[in-house]
């Protein structure tokens, strides 16, 4: 059991590269278009990057978006939800809106916006299409995340106000590359720089620098609106699905996972960013709640 | 038949809470955007016009020597020459036009029923803060700043 699990050691770099020679391992023939889809991910990503990036200066602020972005950049269309939810935690308000869109968002597509939508994510994408040896972490750091949401973005906040060093917000990675850093070059522009709080840039640092050498660090360890995605996965209308009786034990979908959300062959696996890779195996496919379908055939949950 | 039926059952059971959930958050989204609202006290500095009450005579004004105008004299006589009575001099000081108003600047807190979308807006640059006492405070008075303070 524990080798039929065991992962390789080195993540397949890039996937077209390996299709050809993991496809005869599927039992699967023709590539489905959920597979299909997932060689246009990048795209798609830059596309919403584009729309994030607020190209039309609309700065709606008043609207919460359902990715992490943060809201002092000076391209942000819209604010950020994790920090929406941190400052309202620290006014002891209940954040309706922001609640609302998170669960709606995670319930219809769950972490498809992990791996689709979201910009920060995309970020790490592309520096880690850089070909450094990727190192893969134990799968239970990915439990950091739910730690982050608990700790930094609910309790410090709600005791400690937004004054505290460990409020979410003084240490955000996303707040340090898209707010910090272009308000330092402004400053200096200016002639009298202001330098950003060094635990930021220090925490932005070592997820630069993780960037390098795992797929996605933040996403994986420690992005708390993932961990609110994740849970969402489990309940999700779009969902992952794995077919036991298409499966021959060939570790494709494992291979093809970059981010280690297949550990265990389950779609609905909360540290899935449904980047959708693992779908080249016919042996996982996108399904929908309202599938008719046999109780044997669903073994995602 | 029966067993179509029961598959579609179980779909719409398994599609349930994601239902209920959907539900759920379509209501508090609803909700936060029509009705959720707090209060938030604003300082605020105001101008307040400062002036001497006009049309009421003022204590201690007296007249020209009748009861009530002014100080006894002797009485009834002529007035030698070049007397001229206050009375009659012109209006007198309490028919005055009022003195020129005087602006003083002064700071009062005000509080405003602020929306969750008006303060979403608000805590994306640090807009609003809450007191020790928990009171939620606006942490600036005119131009909003641009950036939040972490």
């Amino acid at each position: 059991m524990a080798d039929l699990y065991r992962r390789p050691a080195v993540v397949v770099p890039y996937v077209s590269q390996v299709s050809p020679v993991m496809a005869p391992m599927a039992k699967g023939n023709s590539i489905p278009l959920s597979a299909r889809l997932a060689r246009w991910r990048v795209w798609v990503q830059a596309a919403f990057a584009l729309v994030w990036l607020d190209p039309l200066a609309l700065r709606m602020h008043t609207v919460c978006s359902p990715v992490f972005h943060c809201y002092s950049c000076p391209l942000a269309l819209f604010a950020c939800p994790i920090g929406v939810l941190a400052n309202f935690s620290a006014l002891h308000l209940v954040p309706y809106v922001a609640l609302g869109t998170l669960v709606v968002v995670g319930v219809l597509v769950g972490s498809f916006i992990c791996g689709w939508v979201c910009p920060f994510g995309f970020l790490q994408d592309l520096i880690g299409r850089i070909p450094t040896r990727k190192f893969e972490l134990p799968s239970w750091l990915g439990y950091g995340r739910y730690v982050v949401l608990a700790s930094l973005v609910l309790a410090v906040p709600y005791f400690f106000g937004e004054e505290h060093p460990l409020f979410f917000c003084r240490v955000c990675p996303a707040g340090a590359l898209e707010a910090a850093l272009p308000y330092t070059a402004s400053t200096a522009i200016g002639g009298s720089i202001v330098w950003p709080s060094a635990a930021k840039m220090i925490i932005f640092g070592l997820v630069l620098v993780a960037m390098f050498f795992t797929w996605r660090p933040w996403c994986t360890l420690l992005c708390p609106l993932g961990a609110i995605y994740g849970l969402c996965n489990r309940v999700s209308f779009l969902f992952l699905k794995f077919h036991p009786e298409r499966c021959n034990d060939c570790d494709l979908c494992r291979r093809l996972c970059r981010y280690h959300g297949s550990s265990e062959r389950r779609g609905d696996e909360m540290s899935c960013l449904r980047c959708m890779e693992c779908t080249r195996c016919s042996a996982v496919t996108v399904s929908h709640v309202f599938q008719l379908q046999s109780e044997e055939e669903r073994t995602t949950v | 038949m029966i067993r179509t039926t029961a598959r579609m059952l179980m779909a719409i059971l398994r599609a349930t809470i994601p239902l209920v959930l959907l539900a759920g958050g379509i209501v508090s989204l609803v909700y936060g955007v029509s009705r959720h609202s707090a209060v938030v006290s604003v300082e605020q500095e105001i101008e307040i016009d400062l002036a001497a009450p006009a049309g009421v005579a003022p204590p201690g004004f007296e007249g020209a020597g009748f009861p009530g105008l002014g100080p006894p004299g002797d009485g009834i006589g002529p007035p030698g020459d070049g007397f001229v009575d206050p009375a009659l001099a012109g209006p007198p000081p309490w028919m005055a036009p009022p003195p020129e108003l005087s602006k003083v600047k002064q700071k009062v807190i005000l509080t405003e029923d602020t929306s969750e979308l008006t303060l979403i807006r608000e805590v994306t640059f640090g807009g609003v803060t809450r007191l020790s006492s928990g009171v939620l405070w606006r942490t600036y008075t005119g131009v909003p700043p641009s950036l939040c303070p972490t």
